[in-house]
């Protein structure tokens, strides 16, 4: 009956029946030595039968049936308690007295003593088969079996050397691949401190607390808990995780052992899972050395996972302008807030690769996990061999108290079991500096080099660079450097770090002088793109405007938060689209219903952000997520996926939804824009007179204000308005017959200030 | 279950049987000295050390080397005999089969070959080659014996001697391959004796084997 338990051993009125081995095992034992000893019996005599061997054993070793006759009525006995419940009741409860009192010895030592008397069991037995071969008593035979073996130790002693020689042959070859990648570090070696560490004081403030755990555990285990183990630092790249666990080591009393990212790739199967052992090996004694010890591991990713992907924040500073996602049309979507960027790139991502599980494979990670936390058990040769073939319980292992730090860019690489409490513990967003954060390391870079820049300069550069990081800010500062000494100056001024902050998010430019048609039309697109920026999108301000061609795009409006925002509006979206659609929507306006293909990445941004609104974020005319029906395939609303297409279906199909939106948002624009037509040609003007343009140069335009290089003045005076629209005809004229405009570009008073 | 408790039973039964029986034949010979023979069941023995005690009483220089040479000695007959049955050399009532194992001095090792070993206790060479031939002495067989521990010959003559009772002889005597011991099979059987039992008399001289000295 498959619903009913097993009975209970109490519950049972019969004996549980004995399998087939231990019915036998004994019987199997005695008549293994019988037929030893008859063996024995026929090598002595050549003229011996089988048969009279059989009866001259038995005769000779008589005592050897005496105990077969009672195993045999031992388990007649054991089969009628099998089958009779009132003979096995009356045993039972004839032997459960006999039981209580052998329970009374702890199970421990009922252990040692049944190893005790089976041990002597087996003496007996091969004093009795030796002293048949030696036709010698037992006893004597007991004896002299070691000399027997004395006498063949050289022959043993060769052939032990043979197959030592044969495995240290394998072990050097091991023993030298499992060397390498793992350095040890050990108290006042590294000068690094927390102090180095700029503006991530939060996560700071945890790993002091972890360190201070592994410094004096007692004050957190004498309360009933226990020592965080495991530490995952993760973030974008450039951060300061790495230099984070730089300073832990130099502020740490305790040895800090670094694994580089490679160190458990190898060629050979099984080398990796040797180098994990050898690396806890060496932990746990330098943690019983010097009573704990810390292990990063940089780019930890690298030790791959086993094909479960996690869902991992991404939130790093992409390349957008190189993913796939944008191809080299335009300005490669600077122009888009981090967030969405950041959205874009995954999706593509996604689109475009497969996920692989990396890393050291082969082992590797299981045994990193199974060392992390697997089964705590006893260490040493003396303790887990020695003591217990002596009969003595092995010691509990020490408490190791080493803590295990992690840094890595893609914890969505990492493997599920890695993160999970008890291997790490604790999780650490190392994100962007904070502005604080971001002041505190531009100052301490700029101390490092002779500058002339104001608190409230360095203040400025710390707002219009919301996602530096450690890294970045001192290579914009070096670059700065680099710049003024170009110059033959030795002090940064304000225009180096500016320019060296261009240059390092626009790349060089490629110094290529467009025809004046071609550069018009590159400017009255990015104009486009700059004026819709500016009208409609509050959560964003323009950083700077440009048609200077680059190695992958032919311009760029390039967009910075002005504070910090965690959260996005569907207001803020169609800001995006109108954007994106803005150079579309321009380019159809201002030449006579032609576009460029320039377009296609703005359309691309434009329609992804326009999928997500209308399929996954609630923000178009239907509710459902189309993430939860693609993985649950019951088609999106209106998808019409087999049905009839006359039944009456008042919904739309996604992707008519997302087209119908688009093409409401480019109407949007296109009035937005013919509104604004002057102001479009106006900055478009700007960026053909003077290329690039600041965020403050934009506004200037936009305004008829002072930017630091463009006098915004005369944009609002109605006559240079109309030489700049009588430009651009002649620009749109020159466009259409392919020659060169006719007028040349206007120049106003100012402009040549 | 019923039939796991006959299985039990019948494993018993016949490990009790196998107990009960004895051997089809007396195994004779010595493991240290690396000679074997048997016997039929029932035949008595005259030990090693009843006929050590007995040549023991002699007065032979001779007698007493060879004595302290034995390795091993022993005698078997269906019928109750003395060791002095077995070395007075007069004819048995029945048989008299008689094993020995001496050491060969360095005289005899040197002067061992196949008619030393054939006149080892009767001078038969001698009588082969009278030139006539005594009514009493009658040669039946001359073999060559080959062995993993030495070779020699088996020589079965029939003889009369002092009692004028005529007997029947099986001798083999095998040197070993290192020439330092002699191995012999000597039995005895009155002639009429030995016709009935031919078969059991050839059976028992054919088990006699020599593995040398362990």
């Amino acid at each position: 009956m498959t619903d009913q338990n097993r009975l209970r051993d109490s519950d049972r009125k019969v004996r549980v029946h004995l399998s087939a081995f231990d019915r036998t095992k004994f019987l199997i034992l005695f008549a293994a030595v019988y037929l030893v000893l008859v063996w024995a019996a026929l090598s002595d005599n050549p003229l011996l039968s089988f048969s009279d061997g059989l009866i001259q054993i038995s005769k000779s070793r008589w005592w050897l049936f005496l105990l077969f006759g009672i195993e045999i009525v031992r388990q007649l006995h054991f089969a009628l308690s099998e089958i009779l419940a009132p003979y096995h009741g009356f045993w039972q409860r004839y032997f459960s007295s006999a039981d209580k009192l052998i329970h009374k010895i702890s199970d421990w030592n009922r252990y040692r003593l049944s190893r005790v008397i089976k041990g002597a069991l087996l003496v007996v037995l091969l004093a009795v088969v030796l002293g048949a071969i030696y036709k010698e008593t037992p006893v004597k035979a007991l004896f002299l079996a070691p000399k027997a073996l004395w006498s063949a130790l050289p022959t043993l002693g060769q052939l032990a050397f043979a197959v030592v020689f044969i495995l240290i042959q394998f072990f050097a070859m091991f023993w030298f691949l499992s060397r390498g990648g793992i350095d040890t570090y050990f108290p006042d070696d590294i000068r690094t401190r927390f102090s180095d560490v700029w503006g991530q004081d939060h996560v700071l403030a945890r790993i002091r607390e972890n360190l201070m755990f592994l410094e004096s555990p007692e004050t957190i285990e004498e309360h009933g808990g226990y020592v965080p183990g495991g530490i995952l630092l993760w973030g974008p790249p450039g951060t300061g995780k790495t230099l984070m666990a730089e300073s832990m080591a130099g502020e740490t009393g305790k040895p800090f052992v670094f694994v580089d990212p490679g160190a458990f790739n190898n060629m050979f199967f099984g080398v990796g899972v040797l180098k994990v052992k050898s690396l806890f090996r060496k932990l746990r004694k330098l943690a019983l050395r010097y009573g704990g010890v810390v292990v990063f591991f940089d780019e930890a990713d690298s030790l791959g996972n086993r094909g479960i992907a996690v869902g991992g924040t991404s939130a790093g500073r992409m390349t957008i302008s190189q993913s796939a996602a944008y191809g080299t049309n335009c300005h490669g979507g600077e122009y888009l807030s981090e967030n969405t960027k950041s959205l874009l790139f995954r999706e593509s991502f996604v689109a475009n690769s497969a996920m692989g599980a990396g890393g050291g494979g082969m082992g590797t990670l299981q045994a990193l996990l199974t060392e992390l936390s697997g089964l705590k058990k006893p260490r040493g040769f003396f303790n887990r061999v020695v003591r217990r073939t002596l009969g003595m319980r092995p010691k509990n292992p020490p408490k190791y108290r080493i803590l295990v730090v992690m840094a890595t860019n893609m914890p969505e690489a990492l493997d599920e079991a890695l993160l999970r409490p008890g291997r790490i513990d604790r999780m650490y967003r190392v994100g962007y500096p904070s502005k604080a954060g971001r002041i505190r390391t531009y100052e301490g870079y700029l101390a490092k080099v002779s500058h002339s820049l104001t608190s409230e300069e360095i203040d400025k550069l710390a707002t219009i660079t919301p996602y530096a990081t450690g890294a970045t800010i001192k290579d914009t500062i070096n670059e700065a450097l680099i710049m003024a000494i170009r110059n033959g100056r030795t002090s940064i001024t304000w225009t180096d770090v500016i320019k060296a902050k261009q240059l390092k998010d626009l790349g060089p430019a490629e110094d290529v002088e467009y025809i004046e048609r071609e550069r018009h039309a590159v400017a009255v697109h990015e104009a486009c793109h700059g004026v819709m920026a500016y009208l409609v999108r509050a959560h964003m301000s323009i950083d700077l405007a440009t048609i200077e061609k680059g190695s992958d795009y032919l311009g760029m409006v390039a967009s910075i938060p002005p504070d910090d925002q965690f959260t996005r509006w569907r207001t803020e979206y169609e800001a995006d689209i109108l954007v994106s659609l803005a150079s579309l929507a321009g380019e159809r306006m201002f030449f006579a219903g032609d576009n460029s293909s320039g377009v296609s990445g703005d359309l691309e941004s434009a329609t992804t952000i326009a999928s997500f609104m209308e399929g996954h974020w609630g923000m178009g005319s239907t509710i459902s997520s189309h993430a939860s029906n693609r993985r649950n395939e019951v088609g999106a609303p209106g998808g019409n996926k087999g049905k009839d297409e006359s039944a009456a279906n008042p919904r739309i199909a996604l992707a008519d939804r997302i087209e119908n939106n688009l093409t409401t948002l480019l109407s949007r624009a296109e009035e937005i824009l013919k509104e604004n037509r002057s102001k479009v040609l106006s900055l478009a003007h700007a960026l053909e007179i003077y290329k690039t343009i600041s965020g403050e140069d934009v506004t200037a335009v936009m305004t008829g204000s002072h930017g630091p290089l463009v006098d915004g003045s005369p944009y609002q005076k109605a006559e240079n308005i109309a030489l700049i629209e009588n430009y651009h005809q002649a620009a749109l004229a020159a466009h259409q017959e392919h020659q060169k405009p006719r007028v040349e570009i206007p120049r106003f008073h100012a402009d040549n200030a | 279950m019923f039939r796991k408790l006959v299985a039990i039973f019948l494993l018993g039964t016949s490990i009790l049987g196998l107990t009960a029986c004895s051997q089809s034949k007396i195994y004779a010979g010595d493991k240290k000295a690396g000679v074997y023979f048997t016997v039929p069941n029932g035949w008595q023995n005259v030990s090693q050390k009843q006929l050590h005690d007995l040549q023991a009483t002699s007065k032979s220089a001779t007698t007493q080397t060879r004595l302290q040479a034995v390795m091993y000695e022993s005698a078997y007959s269906p019928n109750h005999i003395t060791a002095n049955d077995v070395l007075s050399l007069n004819a048995p009532s029945s048989v008299i089969a008689y094993a020995r194992v001496r050491g060969l001095t360095g005289d005899e090792m040197n002067a061992v070959s196949y008619n030393w070993l054939r006149d080892l206790v009767f001078p038969v060479t001698t009588w082969i080659n009278a030139p006539v031939t005594s009514s009493a002495f009658e040669l039946l067989d001359d073999l060559e014996v080959v062995q993993s521990g030495g070779r020699g010959v088996e020589t079965i003559f029939k003889a009369t001697g002092s009692d004028g009772i005529s007997q029947t002889i099986d001798q083999t005597a095998i040197v070993s391959t290192d020439r330092s011991a002699i191995y012999v099979l000597l039995i005895r059987a009155r002639t009429d004796y030995y016709e009935k039992n031919s078969a059991l008399i050839s059976k028992l001289a054919h088990s006699f084997t020599v593995k040398g000295i362990q």
